[in-house]
């Protein structure tokens, strides 16, 4: 039971961090949305746009927990073994610390993202980018998790 | 390419044609106004024109008031979808001179401001009687009328108000100071006690002190008359009376915003005659003549001449001989490094794309548009990332019906940006098994007969083939900034800057194959891919830097440049993402249907909530999928494509043309 402990934490620790990630990103960007949206409500939808682009590290968590989840039962409950299931807890972290981490950053570029659509409301793609940049690291976090949670043995 | 080629015009006229000119230009639209060339010795000022401007600014600004007025009064002729697909009001010109004419926005305006007025002072007596009223209640026990409380000759009679805390201090610093008074005390509410006051005016200086110590204050009930209690309770009913009057009022905003479209109308039709004084700004003038100058694109020169010819003749003169006509029209091609505003112009399949490009940037007019290059590339990331059969046709389905709504515009062009999205995803989810993340094994066998490749099972091998699609896009990326260096006789660059590297690349990439990856590689293709990557290497060290002028930095340039492999290495390396994201999709619809599984076990309602889930979640996966597909693909396109060959920064075509907000004025043909 201690492997399945173990794999358990791994999903957690992935689902947990990097939607945290998210839920203080997109705080961040939700809160320059406000601002800008008290000058011009019209712009509300674009706002919405910039402010959804750190809630995906959120989404990323999930997946990575359902892989898990599908890992354990492709092992069947309970046969995993405490080596396995360590390998399963460190296989998820690039996806929970990326997730954490660029879900944060991500959510200030964006929210910087809001003041420029303030001002200059045709630019908007180019804050998009910008905050996209960012997002490359939770992408390859997750990517790495899934190669990881791969090559369990 | 792809972008228009311009033509930079200058129309020389005499001003009695100026304002058909001006019509023309804007009627046609195809005209980019700059400042000329030429400087014209002025003879009189544009004082006569810049006071029609600000009299048509000014008219502008009465019919946006007029408009806002009435907003809330008008009852939309067109209903819910035809409001938002298709809000204009199409009518032709004759329509048009005929509705405007017979406005007069002045009148209008009058009555719109009268009307105001009068619903703000209603509102505002509404206000202050109703104050009164709650005033005069607290007076209500007093035993005498409002207006009884009302000075004589030698004593002052007053209603007033005294905080209760101060109450005791005011009553015995009263009766000390002045004995010869009296006072009635009425009523006490919340901390406020209510009062009448009588004493001799002769004692007054001495009451407005001790009145000042204790914040006790007179009380304004001027407006009310009679006994307290039937006063209040008349200003509530003139109050109510008022708010009837503000109904029939708005009845009558009501009856003002009949023609609110006619508003709506007049409101462009004014704003076009704005627009065509204020572009008159840019023009230069004499006292008799006065010059145009600005782009436009070469395929519409004809259409320009010839509707200036229809003016020359029109008034008599002739274009063929330059002497009888009052207008001359001259064009010549942008000299090189001329700064020319950019239109682009792709055909109906790559247009959509347009849209791609212009979100980075656009091209100087003297690059190409690579609109063209990026538009398969896009289409194809955008379709694995969302990668799922059944969203891609949903997705389709929804772009086509949007845009049967849409007859044109720059709406139209996204949905078509998402209805080829659509497609590229469907044939994705077909060749990899995705539709709505149901298991492949339960899926008919015509379903698991067409899956090529699952990246759930085999994400390695999918890994594979975004890596190879990025090594291609990588490539293109440099083959094209070699065929730009080639054209521009750069051959030096597009030799050992280009083509070096990508035979270089194509050494390396075996190898990292080999060694990164894990792959087989056979030992025969190892070793020659070895020893070509060597000689690369070295020649990459020989002339990276042959532009730096200090000859050790040559050589140790060279050898930083080496380090560019990693550049390229990170580049393909981004393209991970369109694997990490179209198994997102999968994940995520999996994840759905395994919850709306679970709700199936709740009896009764478990059914139908079970559909709930699977349409709001799959629909929340399909936009969150879209927006991350568009913004992943069009990321790759930037930093890792268009890095290599592209650099833009072009300023946009505006032509001075038309912009009606409300209305579409029909063209006629002539």
């Amino acid at each position: 039971m201690e492997g399945l402990m173990l794999g358990m934490a791994g999903a957690a620790l992935a689902a947990a961090l990097a939607g945290t990630g998210s839920a203080i990103g997109t705080g961040i960007a939700g809160q320059a949305g406000s601002g800008v949206v008290a000058e011009d409500p019209e712009k509300f939808g674009r706002l919405l746009l910039l402010q959804a682009l750190p809630g995906t590290q959120g989404i990323y968590g999930i997946v990575g927990l359902f892989l898990v989840i599908g890992l354990l039962g492709d092992l069947g409950m309970g046969a995993m073994t405490v080596g396995q299931g360590w390998q399963v807890l460190f296989a998820c972290l690039p996806l929970a610390i990326t997730g954490l981490t660029s879900g944060i950053a991500q959510g200030k570029v964006a929210g910087a993202a809001c003041g420029l659509v303030a001002k200059r409301p045709d630019e908007m793609g180019k804050g998009m980018i910008f905050a996209i940049v960012v997002e490359t690291y939770a992408v390859l976090g997750l990517l790495g998790t899934i190669l990881l949670l791969g090559n369990i043995t | 390419m792809a972008v228009s080629r311009m033509k930079r015009i200058q129309i020389l006229a005499h001003d009695s044609t100026r304002n058909d000119v001006v019509a023309a230009l804007r009627n046609e639209g195809v005209l980019h106004v700059t400042s000329p060339s030429i400087e014209l010795e002025a003879i009189g000022d544009g004082e006569t024109r810049r006071k029609r401007e600000r009299e048509i600014a000014s008219e502008l600004g009465k019919l946006e008031y007029v408009r806002n007025f009435l907003k809330p009064y008008y009852v939309p002729s067109k209903k819910g979808m035809e409001k938002m697909f298709n809000p204009k009001f199409l009518l032709d010109e004759e329509e048009l001179r005929a509705t405007v004419d017979s406005f007069s926005t002045e009148a209008r305006y009058q009555s719109c401001v009268a009307l105001e007025g009068r619903m703000r002072s209603a509102e505002a007596e509404i206000v202050r009687k109703t104050a009164l009223a709650t005033e005069v209640a607290h007076w209500a026990d007093a035993g005498v009328d409002v207006d009884a409380m009302v000075d004589t000759r030698l004593t002052r009679i007053a209603p007033l108000t005294v905080e209760a805390g101060e109450f005791e201090k005011f009553r015995t610093s009263l009766e000390e100071a002045v004995p010869d008074s009296e006072f009635l005390e009425v009523s006490r509410s919340g901390a406020t006690v209510y009062l009448v006051i009588m004493y001799l005016k002769e004692m007054e200086s001495d009451v407005a002190l001790i009145l000042k110590r204790h914040s006790a204050r007179w009380a304004d009930l001027s407006g009310a008359a009679g006994e307290p209690k039937a006063a209040a309770e008349r200003l509530l009913d003139e109050a109510t009376g008022l708010s009837g009057d503000i109904e029939s009022m708005k009845e009558e905003a009501t009856e003002l915003a009949l023609d609110y479209e006619t508003i709506l109308l007049v409101h462009d039709d004014v704003a076009e005659r704005l627009a065509k004084e204020s572009v008159q700004e840019s023009f230069g003038s004499t006292g008799a003549t006065f010059v145009v100058e600005g782009w436009m694109r070469s395929r519409d020169e004809e259409r320009v001449r010839e509707r200036l010819d229809t003016i020359t003749t029109a008034i008599g003169g002739s274009h063929d001989s330059p002497d009888a006509s009052p207008i001359h029209m001259a064009t010549r091609d942008p000299e090189p490094g001329e700064d020319v505003p950019v239109d682009l112009n792709n055909s109906g399949m790559v247009s959509p794309f347009e849209f791609v490009t212009t979100l980075y940037s656009r091209p100087v007019y003297w690059e190409n548009d690579p609109t063209p290059l990026l538009a398969p590339f896009f289409i194809i990331f955008f379709g694995l990332c969302v990668s799922d059969g059944g969203y891609g046709i949903t997705l389709a389905l929804v772009a086509l019906w949007l845009m049967s709504k849409m007859p044109h515009g720059g709406a139209r062009q996204f949905m078509k940006l998402l209805l080829m999205g659509g497609i590229s995803t469907t044939v994705v989810g077909l060749i990899t098994g995705g539709w709505f993340g149901i298991d492949p094994n339960v899926m008919p066998a015509f379903i698991q007969n067409a899956i090529v490749l699952n990246p759930l099972q085999e994400p390695m091998k999918m890994l594979n083939v975004v890596f190879i699609i990025g090594i291609v896009q990588v490539f293109t990326g440099l083959a094209i900034k070699m065929i730009v260096d080639f054209k521009a006789k750069r051959w030096l660059d597009a030799i050992l800057d280009q083509l070096l590297w990508i035979v270089f690349l194509s050494f390396l990439v075996p190898l990292g194959y080999d060694f990164i990856l894990g792959g087989y590689v056979p030992p025969g293709i190892a070793a020659i891919a070895g020893r070509g990557a060597q000689i690369c290497g070295v020649l990459v060290i020989l002339t990276g830097a042959r532009k730096n002028a200090n000859p050790v930095m040559k050589l140790l340039g060279g050898v930083l440049k080496l380090y560019d492999i990693v550049g390229y290495f990170g580049d393909v390396l981004s393209y991970a993402r369109l694997l990490a994201l179209g198994l997102a999709t999968g994940a995520i619809a999996m994840a759905i249907n395994g919850i709306a599984e679970m709700a199936m076990e709740i009896p009764v309602a478990g059914p139908i909530g079970a559909v709930l889930i699977l349409i709001a979640g799959h629909l929340f996966n399909l936009a969150v999928n879209c927006l991350g597909g568009f913004v992943h693909s069009a990321r790759l396109q930037y930093l890792e494509y268009f890095a290599k060959f592209f650099t833009g920064g072009g300023h946009v075509f505006q032509p001075f043309a038309s912009a009606r907000r409300y209305s579409e004025v029909r063209r006629q043909e002539s």
